[in-house]
């Protein structure tokens, strides 16, 4: 999950917990301070009035009127008397709201010139109510819209502090190490993030240079290989001219060209190999692999002469490729040249294309081959049909730096290789 | 004829004089860019031998300032056979023909003779040797004056041994100059065109210049 999402996740819980607790909590506050209050004033006035009631001369006459004030009324005590103070709600029907609002009442007995009342205060209730609901109402959507506002804000702050991160990972998505590139970064302020790129920038200087190294010395391999063998072939060339030769001199020297051409193949191959395992083949280019086919059936026509074998070019529609062309022709050409040599006399060989796949058959001059040991290198050796053993590993090497398909199977006695282009 | 072998391997270019004197060719050497550039300025050649990698800097430097000053007829670059990309600059770049490291002195040979006749006669011209004449320019052979029919590999086999003359070809020189592919084990093929072709020469009334030597060379004799 996205850092951003966590903390949102425990953003809201957080939020949603304090909302549901703190509202029920601030009703109920409220309610309890504001009911007390009114208590308080009822008892309050109570006092007031038992102190005047005291005021009034003992032969005084004693009116109700005195005391006429709204939500004030006096009546003659009324068995049980009640000597303490009781605090009731009571709903009482106001003709103008056409409703019933609710009042507090205390009721309690006085005794005036040593008469028992029953004396009632009430306090309305109505505007009360209303004025905790409008209150909790206010402290709640002030509370929400702050949480919200704070919310807003610290993601849109996350999202720029992450940018850099973001920026750094895409770079590094984008990092190939054959491409042979460091990475810069830019200044930025959060430290973390810095660190984390002057390592990254590190890494990848360190790796530009020995990638740099490693190439070079594969270039100073491959001049130094080549050199003695071409000294040995040239050499031996000459040595074919000197008189007088005989036969088993010339034998012997037909013997050593052949072994000094043999090191000279694989001595490519391994140098092929090499610089394919370190990825210098990097240049790509579109080309026509089914025009890489045909051309290549016309080079290895006389090889597949010399075995009477005939080749069948059966390629429906172009294949277009994006790839290093000479390292396709390699893998192309090791498969037909594998075609040809591991072949029979007189046999044949197929080539046919569907849409995006070019299929290798060749009439089998023994069974079927090993799917797992078949592309492994040196495997198929022999001093036989003269091959290096490397043709099918340096093809399937090929095939898979450019995650093409290269599959086997023996069908109708035949061996079919089967390439798959993306 | 002057060759200008520019190679820094010393054995390599003592074998290429070796061989090419007896062709009557007048070869110097050079053994890095600046012998070469100074040998350059001050002679014309027939042909370059200009080999990639030499140690004071990449050959195709060379190249470059002979082709500015339109001196690039008849260079051949000598590169290292895992290298498609010098071979592909080195074209680019002017260079008549390219040869891969490493390469059969015949075939150079060939290739040296080809590149002269381009440059020299526009191809257009015609080897006379005896009762033999081989007209490049219409890739016919034509023996007492009457053209001989050769498939195209007959030709190409012909024109490398009458190159060659009197060398020891062995089969894999001969079956180089035919292909490009160099694979093991496929060289007896030759055997049954070189058949082939010494019957059509003798059926048309050549004398047999090709010998067999001991059994798996071919050597093309003939007496000038």
């Amino acid at each position: 999950m996205k850092l951003i999402d966590r903390y949102t996740r425990s953003y809201i819980g957080y939020a949603g917990i304090m909302l549901a607790v703190t509202i029920p909590v601030l009703y109920f506050s409220v309610q309890f301070l504001v009911a007390r209050r009114i208590d308080q004033n009822l008892l309050r006035q109570k006092k007031m009035i038992v102190s005047s009631i005291s005021n009034i001369a003992p032969n005084e006459p004693f009116t109700h009127t005195i005391f006429l004030e709204p939500g004030l009324s006096f009546s003659p005590a009324v068995l049980p008397i009640t000597e303490s103070d009781k605090f009731s709600v009571v709903q009482h029907f106001d003709t103008t709201d056409n409703d019933y609002e609710p009042w507090r009442v205390l009721t309690t007995t006085v005794y005036i010139h040593r008469k028992p009342y029953l004396l009632e205060l009430s306090s309305s209730l109505l505007d009360k109510e209303e004025l905790i609901a409008g209150i909790v109402l206010m402290v709640g959507i002030i509370l929400l819209l702050f949480m919200t506002g704070l919310f807003a804000i610290n993601r849109s702050l996350s999202v720029n502090i992450w940018k850099p991160f973001y920026r750094t990972i895409g770079m590094l998505n984008n990092y190939k190490i054959e491409k042979d590139e460091v990475l810069f970064f830019e200044k930025i302020k959060v430290d973390e993030f810095a660190e984390l790129n002057t390592v990254i920038h590190s890494l990848t200087a360190r790796n530009a240079e020995v990638f740099e190294s490693q190439k070079s010395f594969i270039e100073n391999v491959s001049h130094e290989m080549q050199t003695p063998v071409a000294i040995q072939q040239v050499k031996l060339e000459l040595l074919l001219q000197t008189q007088p030769l005989s036969a088993a001199q010339y034998r012997l020297i037909a013997d050593l060209m052949d072994n000094t051409q043999q090191a000279g193949i694989l001595h490519n191959c391994m140098l092929l190999l090499a610089k394919i395992d370190n990825r210098q083949f990097r240049d790509a280019e579109l080309f026509s692999a089914s025009a890489i086919v045909e051309n290549l059936v016309e080079q290895y026509a006389l090889q597949a002469d010399l075995k009477k074998i005939v080749v069948n070019l059966a390629l429906a529609g172009d294949i277009q490729v994006q790839a290093n062309k000479g390292l396709i022709e390699v893998m192309i050409g090791n498969l037909l040249n594998n075609a040809i040599r591991h072949n029979s006399t007189g046999g044949s060989v197929q080539i046919s294309s569907s849409k995006n796949s070019i299929a290798f058959t060749n009439s089998a001059a023994d069974g079927p081959l090993d799917e797992n040991t078949l592309f492994q290198r040196f495997h198929g050796k022999s001093a036989l049909n003269g091959g290096t053993g490397l043709g099918l590993h340096i093809a399937k090497k090929i095939a898979d730096l450019y995650e093409f398909g290269l599959r086997y199977d023996f069908v109708s006695l035949q061996h079919r290789f089967t390439l798959t282009f993306l | 004829m002057k060759i200008l072998i520019i190679e820094d391997e010393p054995a390599l270019s003592s074998s290429i004089a070796a061989y090419l004197k007896a062709e009557k060719f007048h070869c110097e050497t050079a053994d890095d860019l600046q012998t070469a550039a100074s040998k350059v300025h001050a002679f014309d050649y027939d042909c370059i031998l200009l080999d990639i990698s030499l140690p004071d800097g990449n050959g195709l430097q060379l190249l470059k300032e002979l082709k500015l000053n339109g001196k690039t007829d008849g260079v051949i670059i000598i590169s290292a056979k895992s290298s498609l990309e010098e071979k592909i600059n080195g074209l680019q770049l002017g260079a008549d023909d390219y040869i891969a490291k490493p390469f059969y002195l015949s075939e150079l040979s060939a290739r040296i003779a080809a590149v002269i006749r381009r440059r020299k006669f526009n191809g257009a011209e015609t080897l006379v040797l005896n009762e033999l004449s081989i007209n490049f320019a219409a890739k016919t052979a034509y023996v007492l004056g009457k053209p001989v029919y050769l498939t195209r590999t007959e030709y190409d086999l012909l024109l490398y041994m009458v190159v060659n003359k009197n060398r020891v070809l062995s089969k894999n020189a001969l079956a180089a100059c035919l292909s490009d592919i160099v694979t093991g084990g496929f060289n007896e093929f030759i055997y049954s065109h070189i058949k082939n072709l010494k019957k059509k020469l003798t059926a048309a009334g050549c004398s047999d210049y090709i010998k067999t030597m001991y059994g798996t060379g071919y050597k093309f004799e003939i007496d000038t």
